[in-house]
């Protein structure tokens, strides 16, 4: 990505005709507008550029990693479906994420119970990235985002979809309320007891008595 | 000047950059001279660093983009649940050709497309025909732009077509589907109808459902699809099944009526479980550090569900929580092992003011 970023800048400065801008030179407007008229590039870069987000947010969302990308898939794909009736292209990243809530709870909604939540006193089940040993740091990390993730879990999924919006994708309230439908007051409250909650968890890793 | 029970709830709001300008310099100001307060602030910028460190196990790689391609070439090779006009259908067409190569119409897909398009119209003639019939379905649907400024047409080039004005200019109503017992009528919308917003209005991010106009045991289909998988429309509609179903149709009001209800609950639990704390004279009383701790927690959620419920002029919620919090504060307020007095001046004051029972009673 980084690569082709500098590819791109590269491509821009020198003028070639017919350059490939890139993700950095084009805003959501133009994208949308590119994809409207077929540009299958367009499309792509909106993937390159908000998949990450979105598959985090999602990961957040349901917990597993496969179950991660198929949604993730499904966003992008219902996603290039229903571009043509984007109303404010500006509005592309808010709109992604409402779908991207969608999927991720539809998909809650369809698993058994059980499987959604885990206890507040079950020890953290680590889904570690690979097998390889890693340092001391590192596997402190690893706990540490094990134990996030888990505690995540223990959240209701409005409380879960509140928090993981403001703390890890660093949405503004407004466009909170607009990806989840809830009233600012709702969110502000939900956000209020998530963090109480995420605090309970991670209390260990915060150095000190909260 | 600003005191710890005004700043505190603030705290939050104003380390996440949404509180308005005026109350943002008055905690500023309060911060500056207040420990606790601050002590506070700090505690949520070292909560944001331990999330900063948070990995996750995904990646984007190639094949994810890979995989999305093969699923939308798969898509858009079956034949859609709602049909656009011709005119978009070639445009579809050709920029399928133009972004994966490889697809073109066959003519088995074009029949495919147009009995689909005879089952839509047949479905239309069967919802129009049906009068003002508390039975009748309820459709919503996703409109197909027809190049006009003002109006939206479904199927334009399939009689009958209904078409619904949408006013793009004042930004403020809704554009989208009329969702009305009896099916469709061409008009637009009016006071009193239930109308479903279609696409994301910035300016109005909030959806207030009518339900007058729906009739108890209309059945909506509960199919996003149809929905056009709008991020509002399909999170209400979701599980839906029927008008009047209160999960689905809940007012946003009563959402926080069920927050304040589980507020005055563990509020309650907590007064009971202090009140019943044994005391001796002369005998050092327990340790109440997860009282004080709840006690802060429940003292933060009251400040701003009163703050709410005076907002929206709930007299009697706003009083309740008004009359809860002074108790709060001082159980927040008591060293780790308090003195018996300090103990028992607030059951005193519990008991004399009845507040478990009037928590019982809301």
């Amino acid at each position: 990505m980084m690569k082709r970023l500098a590819i791109n800048a590269m491509a821009v400065e020198t003028g070639q005709p017919d350059a490939h801008t890139g993700v950095l030179m084009n805003s959501p407007e133009e994208l949308v507008e590119r994809v409207r008229r077929g540009d299958e590039e367009a499309f792509r870069l909106i993937f390159e550029r908000y998949a990450r987000p979105v598959i985090s947010f999602i990961y957040d969302m349901v917990g597993e990693r496969e179950l991660a990308e198929d949604l993730a898939q499904e966003t992008f794909v219902r996603a290039y479906q229903h571009l043509p009736s984007l109303r404010d292209d500006s509005k592309l990243s808010t709109w992604l994420f409402g779908i991207a809530k969608n999927v991720a709870r539809e998909s809650l909604r369809s698993r058994p119970q059980q499987r959604r939540q885990v206890g507040i006193d079950e020890e953290p089940v680590m889904e570690l990235c690979d097998g390889r040993p890693s340092p001391a740091g590192q596997l402190l990390d690893k706990e540490l985002s094990s134990v996030i993730q888990n505690a995540l879990l223990t959240l209701d999924e409005d409380k879960r979809l509140v928090f993981t919006l403001k703390v890890f994708q660093q949405r503004s309230y407004e466009e909170i309320a607009e990806i989840t439908g809830f009233s600012i007051g709702k969110l502000k409250t939900d956000l209020h007891r998530a963090r109480s909650v995420m605090r309970r968890r991670i209390g260990p890793y915060l150095g000190g008595e909260q | 000047m600003m005191r710890c029970e005004e700043c505190l709830p603030f705290i939050e709001e104003y380390f996440d950059g949404e509180l308005d300008e005026q109350n943002s310099k008055r905690v500023s100001a309060h911060m500056s001279a207040c420990a606790a307060c601050t002590e506070a602030f700090d505690a949520l910028l070292g909560e944001q660093e331990i999330y900063a460190n948070y990995e996750r196990c995904v990646e984007v790689t190639p094949a994810l983009w890979q995989a999305v391609r093969a699923r939308i070439e798969e898509r858009t090779d079956a034949a859609p649940l709602l049909l656009p006009p011709p005119s978009l259908l070639m445009r579809l067409r050709e920029r399928v050709a133009h972004a994966f190569g490889a697809l073109s119409f066959t003519p088995a897909l074009a029949t495919s497309f147009a009995l689909v398009a005879t089952a839509a119209v047949a479905g239309m003639l069967w919802v129009a025909r049906s009068d003002d019939s508390p039975s009748s379905n309820l459709v919503a649907w996703q409109p197909v732009f027809d190049g006009r400024s003002d109006t939206f047409s479904l199927l334009p080039d399939i009689r009958p077509s209904i078409q619904i004005p949408f006013d793009d200019k004042t930004g403020g109503a809704d554009a989208g589907v009329i969702l009305k017992a009896g099916g469709l009528r061409q008009r637009a919308p009016q006071d009193g109808d239930t109308v479903a917003r279609l696409g994301v209005n910035p300016s109005n991010p909030s959806l207030n459902y009518s339900r007058k106009a729906l009739p108890r045991g209309s059945v909506i289909p509960n199919d996003h699809q149809m929905a056009g998988d709008d991020p509002l429309l399909s999170e209400r509609l979701q599980g839906a099944n029927r008008v009047g179903d209160e999960a689905a149709f809940r007012p946003l009001a009563d959402v926080e009526e069920t927050e304040v209800a589980r507020h005055i609950e563990r509020a309650q639990l907590l007064l009971r479980s202090f009140k019943n704390m044994s005391l001796e004279e002369g005998q050092p009383t327990g340790d109440v550090a997860y009282e004080k701790q709840l006690s802060k927690e429940l003292l933060s959620e009251n400040m701003m569900l009163r703050r709410d419920a005076e907002t929206v002029g709930n007299v009697p919620t706003e009083r309740l929580l008004s009359t809860l919090e002074p108790y709060l504060l001082d159980i927040a307020n008591l060293q780790d092992r308090p003195s018996t007095e300090d103990v028992r001046s607030i059951t005193e004051r519990m008991k004399k003011h009845e507040i478990i029972a009037a928590l019982q009673v809301y």
